[in-house]
């Protein structure tokens, strides 16, 4: 697709470093391959004239190799985030390649190898990320008349199956759950998927397959089958589940320790609501796509960022569970009986985006400020505890067994992370927090790479 | 030490998440004057002066609230009223309020006992599908199809001026058929929002359906909205002082409201006219040029060939 100009050349023709390039770019025909060199990412050929127009940065040449000049541009490191929020709001999806060798000892050009693949539905990038949404992925496999969906959040690391009977009803939920990146089986049709989402993209058949999907997600999750999801007989979900768990980890190129559960959602547990229902109903969007004046705005006070998506999915998946709807109510009439509203947003206001800043910190991407909150979070656990002893109701019973303090990473957090540490790596982090010095690193984007 | 610790901090992060909603909507309760509902099991809906969250906030007087008694003995509400008198607020009110109870809130009533409902459905408005090009009627008849086919006597059914997108007399038909079916095979609990009030003689022959219309009052000319549902039908759709109120200049209400009368004494004389019984055919018919032809023609005078001529004339008309 982004194939150069100088295919037809014979590789022994270009410099060392261009037929580096050509390797790596080779593997990822789809994707802008942003290339490191020093402080810049430098994009070449046809990806640097795509890149050009798309953030509007001046197109150059860079000598020749070849006998043809090549057409380039390139970004800061330092200011990378700003373009790859661009790019992927456009659709595009980025490869990162970083150097990993040492230019010092290198003979030729330093090694280099793609480090993270960013889509649009796998980001964990605060800077790119709506703090007000979920960003789903979403796999959707069929055996010809019924579909087997899996999504995939990869920044709080919820991942759900599901199958549906007909396309409407799939249809009806993807309208619910609005992913951000949808994959499709190449060869197959989807007549009324096509029309609502274009952005989609195909991977083959294969990468579907029943077995090797078991097999990948028994080996992420640390478990002999699936049965103790209770999804064990749900082929097409698990079929659409391991091919989107394999993508994610093609696009992370690291272990992903917080995918550590499936979630099955089943049709009978839910309240359903077509997808023209929910804007007649202007339940998070208006009648014209804007989000004021929605049951949601009228409702969203939350304290937390996660707080507000959580009352999202609940409005956009009411639920038909009396008990689980009773347990709600008896908190929400103690808390206002006993006047507990206020302290508690007080209390809660100073936790941050902890489930983002986990995914970071299971990718080993988290940032010193995303360990400062996760500390200050912890150093309210305490005073969190007492407020939810004092709420006399089963649900929030449960809630605080989960709420309880832990107090020895409390104390390491607080003793590694200096007060308010700078936006990236550096002398943020005093060097006796032990396991935290591995994603110490000058470079947002650098990760371990995985050992395969 | 964080790593290994990743299953109980991602715990940690969706109690407090939960926690955080759970304290948003007591919050909430208190702020935008929610009750609890009762849950029951029983497909039905009993709400005492429920009001519309969202709208309540954006306006400047006080909200009408409004009550709801659907289930048991009435399974199909048909609501009459002027445009602009609050149906689609009355009925979309009902919807969110049954769907606040299904997330666990408190609701905007004074108090509410709302029933297991497994689907809410609505047909509201009628803005073209422009995305994929299909055509008021087409995505209005579609969503009709969804709800036909896939409501059960637990849904909840919102259907708005369902014909609209077709003629008089096909929209009509469609919208008769449509409550019929509702309301004897697939028993859903429905609010039936229409401009035909030849529907509101449909409680006559299905107990299990109700009038309840939206009231508003004359003054002259002009119209105040009441904004009350009310039992009964609605007496009079109030179209040409909404078209006053929305600005329509007053030469051309005059003619409507001349043509009006027209119509209006049409229909009484076709009513006492066994014959023409049909209700639908407004409007006076056009004189008959075959007819006047014929009865004006002196047989006796024209030639054979005339005869002939005028013969293949007249079918020539007749064809046009």
């Amino acid at each position: 697709m982004t194939t150069p100009s100088t295919n037809a050349t014979p590789s022994n023709q270009h410099t060392p470093m261009m037929r580096q390039y050509l390797g790596i770019k080779a593997q990822h025909p789809d994707e802008l391959l942003f290339y490191r060199m020093g402080d810049f990412y430098e994009l070449f050929y046809t990806d640097a004239q795509r890149a050009a127009e798309a953030l509007d940065i001046t197109l150059t040449a860079r000598g020749s190799s070849a006998g043809e000049p090549i057409p380039m541009c390139g970004v800061p490191f330092h200011a990378v985030d700003t373009y790859l929020a661009k790019l992927v709001q456009q659709g595009v999806s980025v490869a990162i390649c970083e150097q990993i060798g040492d230019p010092a000892t290198s003979k030729g050009p330093v090694d280099r190898q793609v480090v993270r693949i960013v889509t649009p539905g796998t980001l964990t990038e605060e800077s790119l990320l709506d703090a007000g949404r979920d960003n789903l992925i979403a796999a959707i496999s069929t055996d010809g008349t019924s579909f087997g969906l899996a999504t995939l959040d990869v920044s709080s690391g919820r991942f759900e199956l599901a199958e549906h009977p007909t396309e409407t009803s799939l249809v009806s939920e993807l309208h619910r759950l609005s992913p951000a990146e949808i994959i499709l089986m190449d060869n197959q049709e989807y007549p009324l998927l096509a029309t609502e989402h274009a952005g989609s993209r195909r991977r083959p058949e294969w990468e579907f397959d029943l077995t090797s999907a078991r097999d990948s997600l028994t080996k992420q999750f640390n478990v002999r089958d699936l049965a103790g999801f209770d999804c064990d007989d749900m082929d097409l979900g698990i079929r659409a589940a391991g091919c989107l768990l394999g993508y994610v980890q093609e696009t992370q190129r690291t272990e992903l320790p917080h995918i550590n559960r499936l979630q099955k959602l089943t049709s009978d547990e839910a309240v359903h609501i077509d997808g023209s229902s929910r804007r007649n109903l202007e339940l998070t969007l208006n009648i014209h796509g804007g989000e004021e004046h929605t049951l949601f705005a009228v409702l969203n006070k939350t304290a937390t960022s996660m707080g507000g998506r959580l009352l999202q999915r609940w409005i956009n998946r009411p639920i038909r569970s009396r008990q689980v709807l009773g347990g709600r109510m008896d908190a929400i009439d103690r808390i206002v009986q006993d006047k507990h509203a206020d302290p508690m947003f007080a209390c809660l206001r100073n936790i941050g985006d902890i489930e983002r800043i986990l995914a970071r910190v299971a990718l080993r991407s988290a940032r010193p400020r995303d360990l400062a909150r996760l500390r200050d979070a912890l150093a309210i656990l305490p005073e969190l505890s007492d407020l939810l002893g004092a709420i006399d109701a089963d649900r929030i019973t449960q809630l605080a067994q989960k709420c309880r303090p832990i107090p020895e990473l409390a104390r390491e957090l607080e003793q590694a992370v200096i007060e308010t540490p700078p936006l990236l790596f550096g002398k943020a982090v005093s060097s006796n927090l032990d396991t935290t010095t591995s994603w110490m690193n000058s470079d947002p984007l650098v990760r371990t790479p995985r050992n395969t | 030490m964080l790593v290994a610790q990743l299953a109980v901090l991602q715990d940690l992060a969706d109690a407090i998440s939960e926690l955080d909603v759970i304290n948003t909507l007591a919050e909430r309760s208190v702020t935008l004057q929610l009750v609890r509902p009762a849950l029951t099991q029983d497909p039905a809906l009993e709400i005492e002066q429920g009001r519309h969250l969202v709208v309540e906030q954006t306006m400047d007087g006080t909200f009408i609230a409004n009550d709801l008694d659907l289930g048991g003995d009435t399974q199909l509400l048909i609501i009459t009223g002027p445009n602009m008198g609050g149906k689609s607020t009355y009925m979309r009110q009902c919807a969110i309020i049954t769907l606040l109870a299904h997330i666990g809130c408190f609701v905007p009533a004074r108090s509410a006992s709302i029933g297991a409902i497994d689907r809410i459905f609505t047909r509201i408005g009628s803005s073209d599908d422009l995305a994929s090009g299909r055509s008021t009627f087409m995505v209005e008849m579609t969503e009709t199809a969804l709800i036909l086919n896939n409501a059960t006597p637990h849904s909840l059914v919102l259907l708005d001026e369902i014909g609209r997108g077709t003629s008089t007399f096909d929209g009509l038909s469609l919208a008769w058929a449509v409550a019929n079916s509702i309301a004897t095979d697939i028993h859903a609990l429905t609010l039936f929002a229409t401009h035909y009030f030849e529907l509101t003689t449909l409680p006559e022959n299905l107990a299990q359906t109700r009038n309840v219309h939206l009231a508003a009052r004359e003054f002259g000319e002009d119209i105040i909205f009441m904004y009350a549902v009310n039992d009964g039908p609605a007496s009079q759709s109030y179209g040409l002082q909404v078209a006053k109120l929305a600005g329509v200049p007053q030469s051309v209400i005059r003619i409507a409201q001349e043509k009006l009368r027209q119509l209006e004494e049409n229909e009484v004389r076709m009513e006492t006219n066994p014959t023409q019984a049909d209700l639908f055919v407004a409007g006076v018919a056009e004189p008959d040029e075959l007819r006047t032809r014929l009865q004006e023609l002196d047989v006796d005078s024209l030639s054979a060939r005339d005869a002939l001529e005028l013969l293949y004339e007249l079918h020539r008309v007749s064809k046009e």
